[in-house]
Parts: structure tokens; sequence; C-alpha cells
């Protein structure tokens, strides 16, 4: 029940005759029938999407976690089988098996990529993909755009289990600030990628223009509580990197997915790519493009990433209605899965959190912080 | 209504089918007022509980069921109001009052300065037309409603003071009971 506000001041309305005319006024107000089967069906979709999601997402986890559990257990098995200590030499060569094991067959998915000439497009020149790397070497297979090594990429998972986060990270597909063109001139580039994108996963999807976001990474080594406390302003905790993120929609209208994408440098072109990501050629220049984990959940939840206008409603409505909209920039802190805006209000500097899972980092979900409160609150969560 | 019980396994398409029953009328309620018109709250209406779908596994029943709903509306419409495409909807008033035969004159007038009130209401400008709804017909408290439209206190209620002043100019204190 509403505590009464009514101060009876001889220029006001009375509460009662507000009350009172809101009922009577609305009270004749339904959703109908139609519109409530029409609601409950497009939530049905929804909500079967989003189990098919998360079941995918299980798939993926049991797969991380399964494959160190099944090289352990092939290595008792050997063990138990061959004597116990005597098998040295064998159980060696049996975790190189179980190692090589949780490796997808990158080869394999290579040739279907490769293997299809497609030309979609005149402003595509080339399709292609990194050459296949042996199943021996996965750890360099992670080499690009997503977690370095197998322990970071465990890593990534258990985070989301619950783990403590010992520093803020981004992905690694990334390339030099200063050396992209303008947005406008990456117009032809993205449609290209999109195309490609469909050729290759027999999609529809469109790219929406008005949502091509560029995120901004931290450094690759990712910045700890230290670093955190240390810097004087946020430009010191980035990298002078970052990726475009692409949201593609379906024929609802509703962004199915989220491509990330990042010019390769002429000095990294002899780098491996992991097997989630592909390499386009395109008009002589080479750019590594790859998906956000999490893109669904985040297109349908943070959709402020990709709608700046939203994002400035969340800064106006905390009273700050002169900041700085052309210094609004957006830097990814958990591997594409958490972002943060960083802005400027006269000598403030404000951080907003877009996050897929607040309970990691201590912050609330589009809150306005202010760039010192923001480092505390979340050095506070970091591991030292 | 009994709420959900969150360690048992919850049938998710039966808890939005009662939520949609529980306060869709609420839902769309709030939305004709915000958007004043019925197409757009009819799609805000649907925008809404497709959020809640999103958002269920993510809420943690710190607020009542209602406020969380509401809230959900408020930032329905509030994305509605800043795209272009509102622009583009002509917006109507279908806010009708219902009338019969045997109504008294004091009946019919009581009804006229209802109406009137309501127009006024209507054409307040969109912040106090927020507050006035939520405080007023959805009876929500004043810290509530800070949350739904994440302002302080003391903003809410300064609203509530000027909607009512504004509203006292609007109909030239003619309601003034």
């Amino acid at each position: 029940m509403a505590e009464s506000n009514d101060r009876r001041t001889p220029f006001t309305v009375p509460d009662d005759m507000i009350k009172e005319a809101l009922k009577s006024g609305l009270s004749e107000i339904k959703a109908s029938d139609k519109l409530i089967d029409i609601t409950l069906e497009k939530c049905q979709t929804e909500i079967e999407k989003r189990q098919k999601k998360e079941s995918r997402k299980f798939v993926i986890m049991a797969y991380k976690v399964g494959a160190p559990l099944a090289a352990g257990a092939l290595a008792l098995v050997l063990i138990i089988n061959s004597g116990g200590l005597f098998a040295k030499k064998k159980m060696e060569s049996g975790m190189s098996i179980a190692l090589q094991a949780p490796v997808p067959s990158t080869a394999a998915a290579q040739a279907e990529v490769s293997g299809s000439n497609i030309n979609p497009d005149d402003q595509v020149a080339n399709y292609d993909t990194a050459a296949p790397q042996e199943a021996t070497e996965s750890p360099k297979l992670l080499g690009k755009g997503h977690p370095k090594s197998e322990e970071q990429s465990d890593g990534l998972t258990m985070m989301r289990l619950g783990e403590k986060i010992d520093a803020l990270n981004s992905l690694s597909n990334r390339s030099a600030n200063n050396s992209e063109p303008a947005l406008d001139k990456l117009d032809k580039l993205f449609m290209a990628i999109t195309n490609l994108y469909n050729l290759k996963n027999g999609t529809k999807l469109s790219l929406d223009k008005e949502g091509i976001t560029r995120i901004y990474t931290l450094p690759e080594s990712g910045v700890n509580a230290e670093t955190l406390q240390k810097a004087d302003d946020y430009h010191e905790i980035l990298s002078g990197e970052g990726y475009w993120a692409l949201p593609l929609k379906n024929q609802d209208g509703i962004i199915d997915i989220v491509l990330t994408v990042a010019a390769i440098d002429a000095n990294d072109a002899d780098d491996p790519v992991s097997d989630r990501d592909t390499v386009y050629s395109i008009e002589e220049k080479e750019f590594i493009v790859s998906s956000l984990e999490n893109g669904s959940l985040i297109s349908s939840e943070l959709y402020e990433l990709f709608d700046k206008s939203a994002i400035s409603g969340l800064i106006r409505e905390a009273g700050y209605e002169y900041y700085n909209e052309a210094e609004m920039i957006i830097v990814d802190i958990n591997y594409g899965n958490d972002f943060i805006v960083l802005t400027k209000a006269g000598n403030e500097e404000l951080v907003v959190p877009l996050l897929t899972d607040e309970s990691l980092f201590g912050i609330v979900n589009r809150k306005v912080y202010t760039w010192p409160e923001f480092v505390r609150i979340i050095s506070s969560g970091l591991g030292h | 209504m009994i709420p959900p019980d969150k360690n048992k396994e919850i049938d998710i398409n039966k808890e939005i089918s009662r939520l949609v029953e529980e306060y869709g009328n609420d839902v769309l309620r709030i939305a004709m007022v915000i958007l004043k018109s019925k197409e757009l709250a009819e799609d805000a209406f649907q925008e809404t509980f497709l959020r809640v779908v999103r958002s269920y596994s993510s809420y943690r029943r710190e607020s009542s069921e209602k406020t969380w709903i509401i809230s959900i509306a408020v930032n329905v419409c509030r994305d509605y109001m800043r795209s272009a495409w509102k622009k583009r909807v002509v917006v109507t008033d279908d806010f009708i009052t219902y009338s019969s035969d045997n109504d008294t004159e004091e009946i019919i007038e009581k009804r006229r300065e209802k109406q009137a009130l309501i127009n006024s209401i209507m054409k307040l400008p969109d912040k106090y037309r927020e507050v006035i709804v939520l405080f007023y017909y959805h009876e929500m408290g004043v810290s509530d409603i800070a949350k739904i439209l994440k302002i302080p206190g003391g903003t809410v209620k300064s609203r509530l003071f000027k909607a009512r002043t504004l509203l006292h100019d609007m109909i030239g204190g003619e309601a003034h009971g």
C-alpha cells in the first residue's frame, strides 16, 4: 500500500480523486484473450530456444571438464592393467592419446570450410582458414581469440561455476584501434563477412548495421587488483586494441548471434588460430572472425551493448545530464561475456557495468559508478 | 497464489502463464498510460513477458513479483519512447468512460470530472505520468517507485508533488474538492 503523499495544499489535486479517476479509467483496459495467446506462444518459443541453448552450453562444459577426467581415467586404467609402477612408459603413451582426444577434428573442420569455393560477393577475394594443426599441439591451437591455454579455457568455464576471478581479461582476437579504418569504410567488409557466415552455416541472418560496436580490450596479460588500483584513470587499463562486435539478426528481427571481427596484423599472420575462429581473406587483408560464446544471452539481456541511446538513458537517469557521449567506450572485461561502459561527466569518470552474471564481480548491473567506486568494489573481489 | 519454491523444479511454462494471468492487465494498463497508444501498449505487453522469460532465472525475489514485472514493463516502455519507431505511431486517447441510461445527473457529472482528470494525467510530461500511475494506480511505495524508475526517493516525492500541482493547473481548480 502506498504511503500518503497528500500535502493538502490548495494548489494540488487530492490523492483520493486521482486514485479514483485512475482506478475507474484504467479498469476497462484488459488484455484480450488473443493478446494473451500470442504472448504465451512467443514466450513458449523463447523458452524452447533458451532450453536448447542451455543444453548446448552443458555439452560444452561437459566437454571441457570431461576431457581432463577422461585423461585421468585412461591413465588409471593403464596403471591397473599394466602392473602400476612398471608401466611408466605405457602410461605416458596413454596420456598422449587421451590428451589428443578432446581436440575437435580440426582438420575435418578446415576441410569442410576450405573445400567450398565460395564467392558470394564481388568484394570477397578469397575465403580461407588457417592451416590445419597437429592434434598434439592443441595448446598452440588456442592461440587466438579465446583463452590462450587449456588452463585458461577451463578457467573460463569454472568462472561461471562461481570460482574467484584473479584478473579482468578480454578476448585475444584484437587489432590496434588506431589502425582501424572508419566505421563507414568497413560497411562492405562487414556485409561480406555476414554473407560468408550465412553461407558457411546455412543461415539467413542479416547484419544490424546500427548495432555494430567497437569493443575495447584490456592488455593481453589481464588487469589484476594491483594494476587497477595503480591506474590514475581508466585509460591506463586499456590496451589500445579492440574488436568489432557485429550483431546478426534473424527473420524475426531478434539478434541471433554476435560475431567478433579483428584485422590480422601482418606480424601475427603466421600465428595459429583457434578451431573456433575463422580467417576470412578479403581484398588481400585477413580478418579473424569468431562468435561470442554468450552471444544470444548478451543480445537478449544486454541489448544496451548495441544501443548507445539506451546507455545514454542509463547515465542520464543516474543524474549525469551533461556527460561526454563522444568519449563513451565499451570494454570487454571477461572474455566477451561481461562488459563495462566508460565515459566522462565533467572531471568525473563513470563506469556502467553490462554483465551477463553480476554475481561474479560484486557490482550491480547497469548501475552508474564513479571510477574510484568501481575500482574499490572490483579490486576487493579480485585475487591479488 | 503461492510463490514458487526456489528449491523445487519449476515448470517455466506454467509460471509464465500464471504471471501473464496475474499481472497481464497491470502491465497493459501501465503501458497504456506511459505510451498513450493501444497498439504500442500491446507490443510492450508482449515484449515485457518475453523479457520476463529471459530474466526469470536471474530474478532473486528481492522485490515482489509485481514490482519486478512492472519494473520490466516500465523499462520496455522507456525503450519504446526512446525509439524513433514510436514517433511514427499516431498516439490516441483510448481511455473511454462508459455510461449507462440509468445514470443520474450527479453520476454523469462525476464521470465528466474523472474523465477530465484522466485526460489531464495523460497530458502530463512522461516523468510525471510514470510516478502518478505507479503511486496512485498500482499503490506502490516511494521506495519501490524509486527502484523501478532508478531515481532517488526524494525525486519521486517531488515529482508527485509537481504532478499534482500541474494537474490542478490543467483542470483549472474545478476538480478540487
